[in-house]
């Protein structure tokens, strides 16, 4: 069974008293990006601390599928179904080739250095938007190649299909997690540093304006804002102190799904999209949810 | 005692100087609480050398003109490269991760010995911390590639550091639970091997002509192998001490209040910094005679004023 703070009627109708909350993996060293890939029945995540993509097969279990990995972060999938990674401390964000090869989509912004690409999502046309911290540059055993910092801000850019890159939006201490609203009209970000969800409409050029403060996680429990997503009724999930946080379209607080371990990033999956995949600290939860999310990768509905 | 007078070169910064080093053309200090490193040349003119330094304190020259660094935020030495990089030469240590990195020293075979000090709450189960206090050691392979050892294992409240010119023994302070009335102590480890020691005691805080010294901040050697102390009183005065490998002091300099770290310059010039974001430049001072010569690791000069 899985604890619960409700604070809107809407929560129990998203995650019901009698859902059980189950690890399919533990063990493991911050865990991030978990990633449904319908087409081929299982789930990517990746292992920061322990370098590692790993693909969770519901039938066999976990395999490595990339080490080392650079510490890789968030993970996406793309059109043709490709892992789309947000590379952390290696400075860029890569798609994994068939053949094993990782291909550098973006590693500058106007010829400076990223700092460290923390969380990823490719959106309906295709295009890649991400977050760009500097963490991985001052985490403790987590350097790269390289750990000076070289962009003055902290941002959130989108690269379109034939590669123009924009910086979206700079007003971040520490930009984390993001998401798209089910109709793409809302770019939400997490920043952890504030503890805060920062909403931004979406123009039609895929521009955003209008940024402002969609709402302030508060707890004192272990988590931070870290990752999120969105389900099919646009209700917005975000991990924050003591587990997950649900909050309504309209920013209102729907209450907390309580997971005892800090979490770091969740995403859908399953054929139905109703399983929510948690990575923590040391592994993975998954939980059966009364609203699917929005399918990702070649499963994506156009909208 | 000995007071040629301390002029100021450069600030005040708008935070204290968390290290300074000497590159042999300028003297580069590092601004914690600004989070960058600068470069002063002699005219007290100023050049950002780092923004973004990952917090970093106190700094050595290494060969080829690197800069090692203290970064005791993200639990690291770093090395700040010459083209603008800033790289980690190594980082865990079986499977565990230094603490809080406090002085460091570049020893004639460029190795990099640094003091690090247990901090509460550094471990977790994700980065866990080595356990205890230590002085380890970064050394370079023929390869190239870098390891990281432990030189002294389990020494409480290690703090500031220095390899004499030869090699032939390391300095550090040591100012944690020492024993009642004794606030520091200064040790001299002689290093033959691998590991630095057993120790011997040169000079103890709140003894003798340290009666009312109650903290040692920095340390340098000179080119003849005497060593530099750099202490405070519990009133803010500060000073200098200049003693043999033995420990028998020659020498002492006044120094402006507050000041916390030194460098030693072209021969017979020092430079200090301290918690009033100032940089001060002593010529012909007496604790280092220009006669002495050039300390035998003097820095290669990058050309960075």
């Amino acid at each position: 069974m899985v604890r619960s703070d409700v604070g809107e009627d809407g929560l129990l109708r998203i995650c019901p008293d009698s859902a059980e909350l189950l690890p399919i993996a533990d063990g493991l060293k911050l865990c991030e990006g978990p990633v449904w890939h319908a087409a081929q029945g299982c789930l990517y995540f990746s292992e920061i601390v322990g370098d590692t993509i790993w693909r969770w097969d519901p039938k066999v279990g976990r395999s490595p599928h990339i080490r080392p990995s650079g510490h890789a972060n968030g993970l996406a999938l793309d059109g043709q179904g490709s892992l789309i990674v947000a590379g952390w401390s290696e400075r860029c964000v890569w798609r994994a080739e068939a053949g094993g090869e990782r291909a550098v989509l973006v590693d500058n912004h106007l010829g400076v250095p990223l700092n460290t690409p923390n969380d990823v999502i490719v959106a309906g046309d295709g295009s890649i938007l991400f977050t760009d911290p500097d963490s991985a540059l001052h985490t403790p055993g987590m350097a790269g190649a390289d750990v000076q910092r070289y962009l003055e801000v902290a941002g959130v850019y989108r690269r379109r299909p034939d590669g123009e890159l924009t910086l979206l939006d700079s007003d971040f201490e520490s930009p984390n997690g993001l998401c798209l609203s089910p109709d793409e009209s809302v770019l939400y970000v997490d920043d952890t540093s504030l503890g805060l969800v920062r909403a931004f409409d979406v123009d039609r050029d895929g521009g955003v304006g209008n940024s402002r403060v969609f709402h302030r996680l508060r707890g004192e429990e272990p988590g931070a804002a870290d990752g999120m997503k969105v389900d099919q009724e646009g209700n917005l999930y975000t991990t924050g102190p003591g587990g997950i946080h649900v909050l309504a379209p309209d920013g209102r607080w729907l209450g907390r799904i309580r997971i005892p371990d800090r979490t770091t990033n969740l995403g859908f999956g399953d054929a139905d999209w109703r399983t929510l995949y948690i990575t923590t600290w040391s592994g993975v939860f998954q939980l059966r949810l009364g609203i699917p999310g929005l399918p990702i990768g070649s499963a994506r509905v156009p909208g | 005692m000995s007071d040629e007078g301390f002029a100021s070169l450069a600030g005040p910064f708008a935070s204290p100087i968390g290290g300074l080093t000497w590159d042999g053309e300028c003297v580069l200090a590092s601004l914690p609480g600004e989070d960058r490193v600068v470069a002063i040349a002699l005219d007290g003119s100023t050049k950002e050398l780092r923004r973004h330094s990952a917090g970093t304190t106190r700094l050595a020259m290494g060969a080829g003109g690197r800069v090692f660094a203290c970064q005791p935020r993200a639990r690291r030495v770093a090395c700040l490269e010459p083209d603008g990089r800033a790289t980690v030469p190594a980082q865990w240590i079986d499977g565990r991760l230094p603490n809080r990195p406090f002085d460091l020293d570049v020893d004639a075979r460029g190795r990099v010995w640094f003091s690090d000090r247990q901090r509460r709450g550094a471990s977790s189960p994700l980065f866990p911390a080595r356990p205890g206090s230590s002085v380890l050691r970064l050394e370079s392979s023929e390869s190239g590639s870098w390891e990281q050892i432990c030189a002294i294992d389990q020494v409480p409240g290690p703090g500031a550091l220095a390899v004499a010119p030869d090699d032939s023994a390391l300095y550090l302070v040591r100012g944690h639970d020492v024993e009642p009335g004794v606030s520091w102590e200064l040790l001299r480890y002689p290093i033959s091997g691998p590991e630095a020691g057993p120790p011997g005691v040169l000079a103890r805080g709140g003894q003798g002509v340290f009666e009312q010294v109650r903290s040692v901040s920095d340390l340098a050697t000179l080119p003849d192998g005497d060593v530099a102390l750099l202490g405070a009183s519990s009133g803010g005065s500060a000073a200098i001490w200049r003693m043999t490998p033995e420990g028998a002091i020659t020498d002492r300099v006044e120094l402006p209040p507050e000041s916390t770290c030194l460098a030693l310059g072209s021969p017979g010039e020092v430079f200090v910094g301290g918690v009033g974001g100032m940089v001060f430049r002593q010529t012909r001072s007496a604790l280092w005679a220009a006669t002495e010569g050039t300390h035998p690791r003097a820095a290669e000069n990058p050309e960075r004023c």
